[in-house]
């Protein structure tokens, strides 16, 4: 490696001006209303949507508790992840936060096993909603991994997973709402397809750190 | 910094030079004199190149500096192993007469060295400071390489958390 006085010189021959990075939170924020949004609309027109969705949400305090915290989760997940691509930003209080949010989530699903807030029913099932769940999860994911690349990765690895868990979230939950209720058939075929974007993106953070490093050793 | 984001090539290339000083002292303090302190400095010097555009110039600086050395030297530390490999396998390759390191005396002036447990601080300054192979480590401390390999795993990710403790 050359000396460091040559690097210096280098580095800060033909600096170019940045803009500094400001209201990161915003960006965050609509990245993540824009999701349920396109993900919302890309539902509607792949299927209709469970006609009592709306009328279970408001007669079932425990279903509603459960898509709003499913969707709150993702929302702090969001902003804990994106926060994870600046550096030295604090964010211990959001990692609390996103954690006991998707406790409370995880919880209400959970119990819903056993004692189901709504009458198990086929009725809005769309076929192949798993694979509607993975397919919409990957723009988002994409779009998402793309704006905390513009940052600076510390930890790419885990901070594209926490983002491939979020937008696997969203269209998780919101499947929750566009297709039948069932909880072992939200768990098995709306929950489980979102996770897995988790692992998937955090191959692909592998696949692109690892080529990162080549190009920089040749 | 600000100056920097603005484009003030001068401002920039004075504030490189302060600061690998000051990286290089944070180094030595934390992690004692290792072989790979003026790369991880370097390291560090193209990261603060890379992510100047995430300082938020209405914050203080360093946090956002140390966040980053401090991520370098962890990654430094990590990737040494892999590299005492690689230069052993070529110097096998190249039939190179087999010498024995040097015998360097470690000054453990590295305070978070110090406060890893004994048997962890042994095995990462022997691999990763010394720069002895795994299985070098694992004759000098009387161990099997497994067991060098753990304590080197876990000595780094108790850095690694004391660093982000810090």
């Amino acid at each position: 490696m050359a000396s460091t006085e040559q690097l210096i010189g280098t580095l800060s021959a033909d600096l170019a001006p940045v803009k500094p990075l400001r209201g990161g939170d915003a960006l965050v924020a609509l990245w993540w209303l824009l999701g349920i949004g396109a993900v919302a609309f890309a539902m509607t027109l792949m299927a209709p949507w469970r006609s009592t969705a709306l009328a279970q949400l408001l007669s079932a305090p425990r279903f509603a508790l459960e898509v709003t915290s499913g969707m709150l989760a993702s929302g702090f997940v969001a902003l804990y992840a994106f926060r994870l691509a600046l550096p030295g930003r604090s964010r211990k209080g959001l990692f609390v936060c996103a954690v006991a949010v998707a406790m409370v989530w995880l919880s209400v699903v959970i119990s819903s096993l056993f004692w189901p807030p709504l009458e198990p029913s086929t009725q809005g099932a769309r076929h192949g909603c798993y694979l509607h769940t993975v397919v919409l999860a990957v723009p988002p994911a994409i779009l998402a991994c793309w704006l905390a690349s513009r940052r600076y990765l510390l930890r790419p690895v885990y901070t594209f997973a926490c983002l491939g868990l979020v937008a696997g979230m969203i269209p998780a939950v919101l499947m929750q709402l566009g297709c039948m209720y069932g909880p072992v058939h939200g768990l098995m075929f709306h929950i489980l397809p979102g996770v897995l974007l988790m692992p998937l993106a955090a191959v692909v953070a592998m696949g692109v750190s690892t080529a990162r490093r080549r190009s920089l050793a040749r | 910094m600000a100056r920097a984001q603005s484009g003030d090539e001068a401002s920039y290339r004075q504030l490189l030079k302060e600061l690998s000083g000051v990286i290089y002292g944070f180094l030595l303090r934390r992690i004692g004199p290792a072989h790979f302190a003026e790369d991880c400095v370097q390291e560090s010097l193209v990261a603060i190149h890379q992510a100047r555009h995430t300082y938020d110039p209405s914050r203080r600086f360093r946090p956002w500096l140390f966040a980053i050395v401090r991520h370098k030297a962890i990654d430094m530390l990590r990737r040494q192993g892999s590299y005492e490999r690689a230069l052993l396998r070529q110097r096998e390759m190249q039939q190179a007469e087999t010498v024995g390191p040097d015998v360097v005396e470690v000054d453990e002036q590295g305070a978070l060295l110090r406060s890893l447990v004994p048997g962890q601080r042994e095995a990462i300054t022997l691999t990763k400071i010394v720069g002895l192979t795994t299985a070098e480590a694992a004759r000098e401390m009387n161990i099997s390489e497994s067991a060098v390999k753990v304590r080197v795993h876990r000595g780094i990710g108790r850095l690694k958390q004391l660093m982000e403790a810090e």
